[in-house]
């Protein structure tokens, strides 16, 4: 149902005039996915025969203006590697003669990588429930006769959120690099250094936003509003190219988007081919470490002011 | 009659306690069709592109059949909250049958879901564009039988379950069971041609054809989109499911709650 382009391997466009012939040669990379080969024709006429890098021909079509068939698409998963080979053939009419060939997205890889980060939000957001609970409770004011400093407070909780968060979503992070395959260890683990402090930044925000506005009712409405936004807009489901192509807006929100930061560090981590236009790893990184900052921080800061004086709802 | 009217005005007021919750899930289906499905529109297969035309009008459907499960289940948190609570107890003293008390809870929940469901139905007509007279009334009647076939099932669910918890796990399986063996995301005939080559269990496949949500979403497609097309057994296949879980979750409610 899903096919998103990778990368470019050839792209090419000439002119043929009558019963002129030219091949175009495609690289089919060691291990590829899968590939889509599109072939078109300015006038409609002439044939495309399309070859292993063996020799043996895979498939031959013909143009047809009166039918509307300008343009040809050649799918193949698990291509064999080496060159292929698409031979055009020009008719009794000359013509302009394109040929796109990408490699094709494995969506399942990319999709099951981007739910463990989806599912890391949603567990590291429940903390923020847990202290309208303990306020509802009267635990909030046992918690603040404890002899810790508020600062020591807010950051134990948001690190005890980001991990108890992990730590759920262990499983699926397990199950995940099962389907994902092969991974490059030193890659993972800086991408599951990024993780823990996704997962540690969105309890410093859950806590944050739970002090702040100290109504559960408030709370839970602006939750479920900001998950179907910072989800949605984000890579986690589908590749920054195709949000930027559906919509500019779209795609500018998702590249300032943690969530956009936490999927593609751990695509990159988990070493899932470059479906992920991710030229330098160190940006997302820096996003996360500013994220994670903010939101510990400044939040010890809200929280220290917020904290006390009552007010919950 | 009277009983029953009391009963669902009784949830009514309920549902609307839940206003900030409601916001929240109108949001997320809104982002679910401004977003996502605009997103998916450039991700599609020519195969499946030369099918559907246009993921979000495809989706659109699915999504209000998506909003109207959402929101017709919420009764059962309702009554699995009261049977915990022991408020049960103080339903089954009211000057009523226990009939039209079972009867009066599964009615309201779907009504609950027709509330809430009608403004996404209107979105998909906004974009889509409108049936005929008579299109319409059969949509709104097998949305409605839907909407309590869901609301009975929740309710089943509810009074078997003694724990939020195990309430909660119940509803997750038979969300992520009856949507992602639908047509609710995608077309059914994809489901059908995976399952004959043998990529996707035959009984997940007859499962998808019978689920009342992928007949639901594909009577709007049918109406709106002409694809696919129209069949009687996509109102069949809702009356039966709404029959069973109706009478079930009645004679459920009935037996469990005045244990």
């Amino acid at each position: 149902m899903i096919s998103v382009p990778a990368r470019t391997l050839t792209t090419g466009s000439i002119h043929l005039e009558s019963y002129q012939a030219h091949t175009f040669q495609v690289n089919a990379t060691n291990g590829l996915y899968s590939m889509s080969i599109n072939v078109s024709s300015s006038q409609g006429h002439g044939d495309v025969y399309v070859y292993f890098p063996n020799g043996t021909l895979v498939n031959s079509v013909r143009f047809d203006s009166s039918v509307n068939r300008y343009n040809f698409q050649f799918d193949f998963n698990n291509p064999d590697f080496g060159l292929w080979s698409v031979k055009l053939v020009a008719s009794d009419i000359a013509s302009d003669y394109s040929l796109v060939a990408y490699s094709l997205v494995d969506y399942f890889r990319f999709y099951v990588s981007g739910l463990s980060v989806m599912t890391l939000y949603s567990a590291a957001i429940f903390i923020g429930f847990d202290i309208y609970e303990e306020a509802e409770h009267g635990v909030f004011e046992y918690l603040l006769s404890l002899p810790v400093s508020r600062r020591q407070l807010v950051v134990g909780r948001s690190i005890g959120g980001g991990l108890r968060a992990f730590i759920y979503v262990g499983p699926l992070i397990g199950v995940s690099l099962y389907v994902i395959g092969a991974i490059n260890p030193l890659g993972f683990l800086m991408s599951l250094f990024a993780l823990f402090l996704f997962a540690f930044g969105v309890s410093g925000m859950s806590i944050t936003i739970a002090v702040m506005i100290k109504s559960s009712d408030r709370f839970d409405i602006l939750m479920g509003v900001l998950d179907a936004l910072i989800v949605r807009l984000s890579t986690a489901m589908y590749p920054q190219a195709v949000v930027q192509a559906a919509n500019p807006l779209y795609g500018g929100v998702a590249g300032f988007n943690p969530v956009t930061y936490a999927a593609d560090l751990f695509r990159w981590g988990t070493g899932i081919e470059a479906i992920i236009s991710l030229d330098n790893p160190l940006l997302p990184l820096l996003g996360i470490i500013a994220f994670f900052s903010l939101f510990t921080f400044v939040g010890v800061i809200i929280y220290e002011r917020r904290i006390e004086g009552g007010g919950w709802q | 009659m009277k009983a029953v009217l009391y009963v669902v005005e009784h949830d009514f007021r309920n549902f609307f306690r839940y206003k900030w919750w409601l916001v929240g899930l109108v949001s997320m289906n809104l982002a679910d069709l401004f977003i996502m499905a605009i997103v998916y529109n450039n991700m599609l297969s020519t195969a499946v592109r030369e099918q559907i035309k246009n993921y979000f009008n495809f989706f659109a459907p699915g999504l209000t059949v998506t909003g109207l499960f959402a929101s017709a289940f919420m009764i059962g948190r309702e009554i699995n909250m009261e049977r915990r609570r022991e408020v049960h107890h103080y339903m089954l003293s009211l000057p009523m049958t226990r009939m039209e008390l079972a009867i009066g809870r599964v009615l309201s929940g779907g009504l609950r879901g027709m509330v809430y469901m009608s403004p996404l139905l209107l979105t998909c007509f906004a974009f889509l564009g409108f049936p005929t007279a008579w299109q319409f009334l059969i949509i709104l009647v097998v949305l409605f039988f839907l909407a309590i076939g869901i609301a009975g099932l929740s309710i089943a669910i509810a009074v078997s379950t003694s724990s939020l918890e195990k309430f909660i796990t119940a509803r997750g399986l038979v969300y992520y069971t009856l949507f992602f063996c639908s047509s609710v995301f995608y077309p059914l005939s994809l489901i059908q041609s995976l399952g004959q080559e043998g990529k996707f269990p035959m009984i997940l496949v007859t499962l998808a054809e019978v689920n009342p949500l992928s007949n639901g979403a594909d009577l709007i497609r049918s109406f709106l989109l002409g694809n696919p097309s129209f069949s009687l057994n996509m109102i069949l296949n809702v009356l039966v499911f709404s029959t069973i879980f109706t009478l079930s979750a009645a004679f459920a409610y009935i037996k469990i709650i005045q244990q």
